[in-house]
């Protein structure tokens, strides 16, 4: 398939990959800190989302490119939002 | 309110100033954002058994905020894939502005009357009054 397509149809693939290989490296040096992944490089580490953030938009504009806390569990979703998907499937 | 629950108007968009290393900077992004008329106002729940607060996902491309994460989430239905975008929340009544991460949720997909979830992140600091005998909110920062 055309990279350029699978890119398309699942952005961020390449650095998530990136970032789940060199997570027990990223868990020993940068505990807690929000990285950057572009591609695959790492392009570093900061303190607070909003500064990792300023990076980013710096040098990438609107991207993509990936921004999570080491170690940080996931994301959970309202429970009125899982009512309304599960009710209008 | 009772069909539709607690509902306030927002503006929902990305600035890259207000992600700016210079604290100066983002206090200017902030002023800014705050004296414009915002070009689209969308209705937003006001979701207090949400932690994060959400935007919709059409409406996120829509506005091609920036896509930093995706994620598998964790809830009551079990797990979901969604994204995650950099950009800000505005209640122009209130003259308040929230800018960080928010998670793209399909609302209008699903036929959810609104735009936005508003979880208790967001409302840090402010003081609700849900008021179920006349079916009247109060939010105040």
């Amino acid at each position: 398939m055309d990279p350029v397509a699978t890119q398309t149809a699942n952005p961020l693939k390449t650095e998530i990959q990136a970032y789940e290989k060199r997570l027990p490296e990223l868990q020993k040096t940068y505990p807690d800190k929000f990285v950057i992944f572009k591609g695959e490089e790492l392009v570093g580490a900061w303190d607070t989302l909003n500064a990792a953030a300023a990076e980013a938009v710096a040098r990438f504009g609107r991207g993509p490119y990936l921004i999570r806390q080491v170690g940080a569990r996931p994301l959970t979703l309202p429970a009125s939002v899982l009512f309304r998907q599960r009710a209008f499937a | 309110m009772v069909m539709k629950g607690p509902t306030i108007a927002v503006a929902i968009g990305f600035n890259p100033d207000l992600f700016h290393s210079d604290p100066a900077v983002v206090q200017q992004a902030i002023a800014s954002t705050h004296a414009q008329s915002p070009s689209q106002l969308v209705e937003a729940l006001i979701d207090t058994g949400a932690f994060d607060s959400c935007i919709d996902e059409d409406l996120a491309q829509q506005l091609q905020l920036p896509l930093i994460d995706r994620q598998d989430g964790s809830g009551i239905g079990g797990q979901e894939t969604f994204n995650v975008y950099l950009g800000h929340i505005r209640i122009a009544a209130l003259g308040f502005i929230q800018y960080g991460r928010f998670m793209g949720v399909k609302l209008k997909a699903g036929n959810q009357p609104h735009q936005a979830l508003l979880g208790r992140a967001l409302l840090r600091g402010m003081i609700l009054v849900y008021d179920g005998r006349d079916g009247s909110v109060k939010l105040a920062v």
